[in-house]
């Protein structure tokens, strides 16, 4: 029998070429929460931040509700971030909100490559996996570096 | 406007007997379809064994990113493993996805330890949840200050 299991899932909707929202869920045994993350692609910035809590077990969590606004003016490409957003959104309001944000980050760094491609392809722009892996791993800070996939230098070089 | 990108990430504890727990772990997304089971000897959360399944990747490079999670037997579940886990799986020939999925498998070990004393709490009166979370705060001191419900001005800090 399963004692314990948690679930979050995270949708990126692209709102013209200026702005993206990210909706994250979280469900587990003991909480239950939304949040939405508004970013700005150029720029990475957090423009916005909206959250509600569903489920939780003491009736002080929602207030960790108002905190969300102090992710508002964070950068994705800041290398602090994930301390910031703990610290702040986690320690001062909720870590089950810090977690579910930084989610919803994650995986917009794994969409963003995706996406583009995608819109590549869509105009007609055929490139082959390993030069749009290098494009893209020289194109975006938030990509680059990152993993074997986007190295931009290759092993022994 | 339609979503064009989705995660699905799911973990599930099973304690398999006094001395195992197992851990499932998921994510699928747009581009990634990843499974990882750990197996964790108690009471030191040590991973005895990993194991990693890909049935999608967005990138042919990242196909033998399972054989990764070898490097995670041996490891404690407990103070640092952020930085052990990206040490041993990230960086620049790792995955930040195999990363993730093992820090939640992770996480959701601890949190499973949690969720007895938590469901006893909130199954008495407002009252009795109150005192039970003072209990609970004066024995896991760690547990102070840790978020909005256990800051030095809520109720519930009352008298600690």
């Amino acid at each position: 029998m399963v004692s314990f299991s948690r679930s979050m899932l995270v949708g990126v909707e692209k709102m013209g070429d200026e702005r993206v929202v990210l909706h994250g869920i979280l469900e587990d045994n003991l909480y239950a929460m939304e949040v939405d993350v508004e970013v700005t692609p150029p720029g990475y910035e957090i423009v916005a931040i909206s959250g509600r809590m569903k489920r939780y077990t003491t009736s002080e969590c929602p207030q960790a509700t108002g905190v969300l606004k102090k992710a508002v003016g964070m950068k994705l490409n800041d290398p602090g971030l994930a301390s910031r957003i703990n610290k702040e959104i986690g320690r001062q309001g909720c870590r089950h909100y810090a977690e579910l944000i930084l989610e919803c980050i994650d995986t917009f760094v794994a969409a963003e490559p995706a996406m583009a491609r995608k819109a590549l392809q869509g105009s007609g722009v055929e490139m082959a996996e390993e030069a749009f892996r290098e494009h893209w791993a020289g194109r975006c800070s938030l990509s680059s570096d990152r993993c074997r996939a986007y190295r931009q230098q290759a092993p022994g070089k | 406007m339609a979503v064009e990108f989705m995660r699905n990430k799911w973990v599930e504890v099973v304690r398999e007997s006094q001395k195992t727990l197992r851990v499932q772990g998921h994510i699928r997304d747009t581009v990634t379809s990843l499974t990882m089971g750990l197996e964790v000897r108690l009471p030191d959360l040590e991973i005895v064994s990993a194991d990693a399944k890909l049935e999608r990747v967005p990138y042919a490079v990242c196909e033998d990113v399972d054989r990764l999670m070898r490097k995670a037997r041996g490891v404690r579940i407990g103070p640092g493993l952020r930085k052990i886990g990206t040490g041993i799986m990230g960086g620049l020939s790792g995955c930040p996805v195999v990363v993730n999925l093992f820090m939640e498998c992770c996480n959701a070990v601890i949190l499973s330890f949690t969720l007895p004393q938590l469901e006893r709490i909130l199954k008495g009166s407002e009252e009795e949840r109150v005192d039970g979370f003072r209990q609970m705060l004066k024995t896991n001191p760690r547990l102070q200050r840790s978020c909005v419900a256990f800051a030095d001005d809520s109720p519930l800090m009352k008298g600690l």
